[in-house]
């Protein structure tokens, strides 16, 4: 019984890695339909807090929330085999490209359709900013941690993991300070 | 040894690199370049097929560096320690959610590092967009970074008033670029 489930985890996101496009929030529909509404394994409330969990934490978005899902089902077997079959797709497509077909991306043609791609996801990035603007960035002291933590990567090369942790005890302790001084006064 | 040099690194950005895959992108030029495991064209190359390549986009990152330094064995030790930390870190904070949901100093941490994902996406925006640009004054004013500018601001307003399908987009803009460039 227990084998049947791990099987049908593993097929399930093994079957949403093959058809997610565009990033870890276009999976939430995929996640709906074949998690709430096929498999009936969670009801839509519990995903939107395991998504909100997911996306939380460091990591790939869509993987996470595999691991979330998988561990609710069936406990760690459960998240391990719906992790590995998140990232199991893609994994064996570009490793095929990259083994086999690699000479082809010097072709002139798919060297300018990259180019245009890859300004299309520049969009895309800049899209999703401004959709996280309002949840990330909530006081004057917020702003000061967005423009530190750009600069410190564009201009001064600084290492991410270090922006990352530097800017997040900054924030962290800034913050909490804000909270404290709200606290008071209530 | 380049093997345990590239599975510590990849644990190191699974562990750090919060908002997803395109907030990862910082991580992944600024390793490749210290490491030389890449070139910087080839990494983007990488990118721009990962959006036509159902799936995360940072295990293709993970996939396509780990091959380069250390064939399938290497590829398979950066996927698995990408993954690794969140994988570990969430069997433990699933047990316990609605405690780590409604612990305050948790969420003020978590505040804080938002405004860094906003920073890592800017600079990935700039990575993708216009780094090629910034190499010379003659590349900044030249016609190819105007075309650029020009689809980057016209990509941004098709997502901020259509519900467009994601590879329609994806292919809209392989067009343009055979296009225009």
């Amino acid at each position: 019984m227990k084998v049947k489930l791990l099987m049908q985890l593993f097929i399930s996101f093994f079957k949403i890695g093959m058809i997610s496009f565009g990033g870890g929030y276009a999976v939430i529909p995929l996640f709906q339909r074949e998690l709430v509404e096929y498999r009936k394994w969670v009801e839509i409330d519990e995903l939107t807090d395991m998504m909100s969990i997911a996306q939380t934490l460091p990591g790939i978005i869509f993987v996470n929330s595999a691991t979330i899902v998988g561990y609710k089902i069936g406990r760690f077997w459960g998240a391990f085999f719906a992790t590995l079959a998140s990232i199991t797709p893609t994994f064996v497509l570009i490793l095929v490209i990259t083994a086999y077909f690699w000479k082809y991306t010097d072709n002139p043609i798919l060297v300018k359709a990259f180019t245009g791609v890859l300004l299309g996801v520049s969009s895309l990035v800049i899209y999703s900013i401004t959709k996280m603007w309002k949840t990330a960035v909530k006081n004057y002291f917020d702003i000061i941690l967005v423009v530190l933590s750009t600069l410190l990567l564009l201009i001064f090369k600084v290492n991410a993991i270090i922006v990352i942790i530097g800017t997040a005890s900054i924030g962290f302790l800034g913050n909490l300070l804000i909270f404290k001084a709200g606290g008071m006064n209530k | 040894m380049k093997l345990l040099d590239l599975f510590i690194t990849f644990i190191k950005i699974g562990a750090f690199s919060f908002g997803g895959g395109y907030a990862m992108i910082p991580f992944f030029e600024k390793e490749i370049y210290m490491h030389n495991w890449s070139s910087a064209g080839d990494y983007t190359k990488v990118i721009a097929l990962a959006q036509v390549l159902p799936g995360p986009f940072a295990i293709d990152s993970s996939a396509y560096i780990g091959y380069k330094v250390g064939g399938i064995v290497g590829s398979l030790l950066a996927s698995i320690a990408l993954s690794l930390p969140s994988f570990l870190a969430l069997i433990i904070i699933t047990r316990y959610y609605i405690q780590f949901k409604s612990n305050t100093y948790l969420q003020i941490a978590f505040t804080g590092v938002r405004p860094a994902v906003i920073g890592m996406l800017i600079s990935s925006a700039y990575i993708l967009g216009m780094q090629s640009f910034f190499t010379s004054i003659q590349a900044l004013i030249s016609m190819t970074a105007l075309k650029a500018i020009i689809l980057i601001l016209a990509g941004f307003f098709i997502l901020r008033f259509t519900k467009i399908n994601p590879l329609v987009y994806i292919a809209i803009f392989a067009v343009l670029g055979i296009v225009l460039f």
